[in-house]
């Protein structure tokens, strides 16, 4: 998705379901940065990236996903509460896994709840403490609504997981 | 590295309650990582479950090579080298576990010939099971990796 001298941003493992799909982020930071945080000071885990007058931080990694009718869902609107109340308004996304590795390499797994219409499904990402500007890459939507036709129940006599 | 993808969801295991999946295998030139995800039948109350204390009461998974070589997730067989010693591979890696699955990383490329996923639970009454995979897909998605920086090697 982005690429620096010093850091990458790429996507992969897109796994549709009927309901939505998921995906992996990945952060590649070239080489140890004394005094950067371990996560690359790219996520505020709960909340802590946002000041008093509510904008986000700067190192802040935006992330999001944007749909070819215009809709789109990003981590700056995460809902937390997916297992309580009504289901949310589609698509809506959240951070469900996030690891390191060797202090050069950080995993974040992506769920959006929705799937998106034909046409071009964008994955946008921004850093500005990073120095990665707004970068957009585009698959086709159709990939993932094919997948998501392949999904399976595990169970076929009960509601699929 | 941008790893090579080899785009798999394996069904390992299944039982009336529980099913366990080997998916997201990213391949590299020394190893290759990918998902363990255990799946619990909806329609059947969670249990709740303290925390195992034991490996023994985990979710046990190995993997086999085509050779007969082989690496699982005990911890106590992980090896431990010292200084410049490394490890023979495959070495099993796994970063996190828990009642959902975990993240594994897999030191080591496979030979040709099946690569055997094979797992078992007795605590959750999963007896051993297992599916295959081609290693040839493995093999052919560890030379689709490419370098992000070209004068780095990873």
């Amino acid at each position: 998705m982005a690429r620096t001298p010093q850091r990458a941003i790429g996507l992969t493992g897109i796994r549709a379901y009927p309901i939505g799909f998921g995906c992996t982020l990945h952060l590649r930071l070239r080489e140890v940065i004394p005094g950067e945080q371990s996560n690359f000071g790219a996520f505020n885990m709960f909340d802590e990236g946002v000041d008093p007058a509510g904008e986000f931080a700067d190192y802040y990694l935006r992330f999001g996903v944007g749909f070819a009718d215009g809709r789109k869902a990003t981590n700056l609107r995460q809902r937390h509460d997916f297992d309580e109340g009504p289901a949310p308004d589609p698509p809506t996304l959240r951070l469900v896994r996030w690891e390191g590795y060797d202090r050069l390499a950080w995993e974040v797994d992506v769920w959006v709840w929705g799937l998106p219409p034909a046409g071009p499904l964008a994955f946008v990402c921004e850093w500005p403490a990073r120095g990665i500007p707004e970068s957009r890459v585009e698959i086709d939507a159709g990939l993932v609504l094919e997948a998501a036709g392949r999904a399976v129940p595990i169970w076929p006599d009960h509601r699929a997981p | 590295m941008v790893p090579g993808v080899v785009p798999v969801a394996l069904l390992v295991a299944r039982t009336d309650t529980h099913a366990v999946l080997v998916d997201g295998l990213l391949v590299y030139p020394t190893g290759f990582d990918f998902d363990l995800a255990v799946r619990r039948d909806p329609a059947r109350p969670r249990e709740h479950r303290h925390r195992p204390r034991l490996w023994d009461d985990e979710l046990r998974l190995e993997v086999r090579f085509a050779d007969g070589r082989s690496a699982d997730n005990d911890p106590r067989r992980r090896p431990r080298p010292s200084g410049d010693e490394v490890p023979a591979p495959p070495v099993l890696y796994q970063s996190t576990s828990g009642d959902d699955g975990g993240h594994v990383w897999l030191w080591g490329l496979p030979p040709p010939g099946p690569l055997v996923f094979a797992c078992q639970w007795p605590a959750e009454q999963i007896p051993p099971s297992q599916a295959e995979l081609d290693a040839g897909l493995v093999l052919a998605a560890a030379a689709r990796a490419r370098t992000l920086w070209s004068d780095q090697a990873s």
